[in-house]
């Protein structure tokens, strides 16, 4: 992998893998700190990929493993006195707070379905976990979101 | 690719990346340097930790008219099934018609913690139809798996669900199990299904479930759990059919055990491996390692520690090849005996190695 190409992936990758950070740390400056050892990481650990069009998959896994490595470590995690930066896109907080009321091992799989559009199996290899057990999550965390939503 | 459910966007669940991150990421990614310099013999072996993930997703071919089952299943996975474990199998075939579709039980063993079985799906007149595990499932949810079957029906769309795809086709849509199940008193917890398809279209249906080794003797009962259900254009059942059949697993003895010891042992993070316990079967050898971890480290921790650094460690023999991973497809995790942590994976060998050495990519510790 040359440099070029690192920059180009990491470039169209980096909502996905501020998504994916914040969806485990849920706080600005932390996934900031995620990203940047992400990025670092990455490219040391460059020669474990194989092959070029896995890259997506491939740095996703590297991204989480750093967010749980830091919230492990006990790095700041959420702070509801932040105030997020105005956004563009369209932002449904409602949504946001049910999603982030659902257990880690739930949010991550569907936020990697429904928010990145991976397939099962790429979720099954970016999580390490048999694809079926990827369905039966996904399929829980709908329903459990479903509830949040009601609820509010 | 995904479609939405039930307008299931999760995307404006987040705020736009903010500036800070992005930035934080690119300097990061900017600054780093192209170097040339040689690669230590086992750092160009690492590329296998990553490789467990990349040959998950390799197309597999399927010829039309053989069997086809667990060594296809795993090839996909990167795992060469040993002749060992070939040898130990029960092959030979029984059909069992269950509604409009045979189930042809071809493969069945077990060692004392794991029991497998697998069943060549078709539907009995040979027509065709879309066989698969759940009607809601997109049909390209199996990455290149779902090629094989969306080649072997004329299907375009993998956003579609199976019961979309069938209506659009004018295909019956059956939902499929074939799942081995055991008594109680040797279950050891969770089990494994999946699902592959041939080039017709036909369906291979692979299951596992795990056992407790303190009751598996030399025999285990087994039955397979048969289910067929027709799924209609909207997606709900309108027929279905289940049996239970008696089968026979053969189980795999112990073929040969032996601890390994370093003369220093390795750490990651002030925990360390004091040793590797190796116990060999037909279906290949587990290996447990013993966690030390260090003083203070909070309980609730040892997930991290476990999950993310013994999973990212490369296990090689004395020649520094690269172990595949075993047959049982996941670890286990005991921390019963804290701050003592016992992990289990499986590796697929024929025979207990020499030396097994552990790299974290910096060290790099032999185990004899």
């Amino acid at each position: 992998m040359d440099k070029d190409f690192f920059v180009r992936e990491m470039e169209a990758g980096s909502g996905m893998l501020y998504r994916v950070a914040f969806s485990i740390l849920q706080n600005d400056d932390a996934c900031a700190d995620a990203l940047q050892e992400t990025a670092l990481k990455a490219w040391e650990k460059r020669h474990t990929l194989r092959e070029q069009r896995y890259f997506r998959t491939w740095v996703t896994r590297i991204c989480i493993n750093t967010c749980r490595s830091m919230r492990s470590a006990g790095r700041r995690l959420l702070s509801m006195e932040e105030i997020p930066e105005p956004s563009a896109a369209p932002y449904d907080p409602t949504l946001a707070l049910a999603l982030a009321a659902l257990p880690e091992q739930l949010r991550l799989p569907l936020v990697l379905c429904y928010s990145e559009g991976m397939t099962y199996a790429e979720i099954a290899t970016t999580l390490r976990l048999p694809l079926a057990t990827v369905r039966g999550r996904i399929h829980r965390a709908k329903k459990e979101l479903r509830k949040e939503l009601d609820a509010e | 690719m995904m479609r939405d459910d039930d307008k299931l966007e999760l995307r404006s669940a987040f705020r736009e990346e903010p500036e800070r991150c992005h930035a934080a990421l690119m300097d990061a990614v900017r600054s780093v340097r192209e170097e040339q310099k040689t690669m230590k013999k086992i750092s160009m072996r690492t590329m296998l930790i990553a490789a467990v993930i990349v040959l998950s997703m390799l197309t597999t071919a399927f010829a039309a008219g053989e069997i086809f089952g667990w060594t296809d299943y795993f090839e996909a996975w990167g795992i060469h099934t040993t002749p060992g474990l070939r040898n130990a199998m029960q092959t030979e075939q029984r059909n069992i018609s269950l509604g409009p579709v045979t189930f042809t039980v071809q493969e069945t063993v077990a060692d004392n913690r794991l029991a497998m079985a697998s069943a060549k799906i078709a539907v009995t007149d040979g027509s065709q139809a879309l066989l698969c595990m759940f009607a809601d499932d997109p049909v390209g949810a199996y990455g290149d798996r779902s090629r094989v079957l969306m080649n072997a029906l004329g299907l375009t769309d993998g956003a579609q669900t199976c019961f979309e795809a069938g209506a659009q086709k004018g295909l019956p849509v059956y939902a499929v199990r074939a799942c081995v199940e055991v008594d109680e008193a040797f279950s050891g917890g969770e089990g494994m299904e999946d699902i592959l398809w041939d080039a017709q279209g036909n369906a291979a249906y692979l299951s596992s479930c795990s056992l407790n080794p303190d009751a598996v003797g030399d025999e285990l009962t087994a039955r397979l759990f048969l289910r067929v259900a027709q799924i209609d254009a909207n997606g709900e059942e309108i027929q279905k059919w289940t049996t239970r059949e008696e089968i026979s697993v053969p189980v795999s003895k112990k073929l040969a055990e032996k601890t390994y010891r370093p003369e220093q042992p390795l750490q990651v993070k002030g925990a360390q491996i004091r040793e590797i316990h190796a116990e060999l079967y037909a279906t290949g050898a587990y290996l447990t390692f013993a966690w030390q971890m260090p003083e203070g480290m909070a309980y609730d921790e040892t997930v991290s520690m476990w999950e993310y650094h013994h999973d990212d460690l490369l296990l090689t023999d004395g020649s520094f090849n690269v172990f595949e991973q075993g047959v049982s497809l996941s670890a286990g995790y005991d921390s019963q005996q804290w701050p003592l942590v016992t992990v289990e994976e499986m590796i697929n060998v024929d025979a207990l190695p020499e030396v097994i050495r552990i790299s974290d990519g910096i060290q790099d510790v032999a185990y004899r």
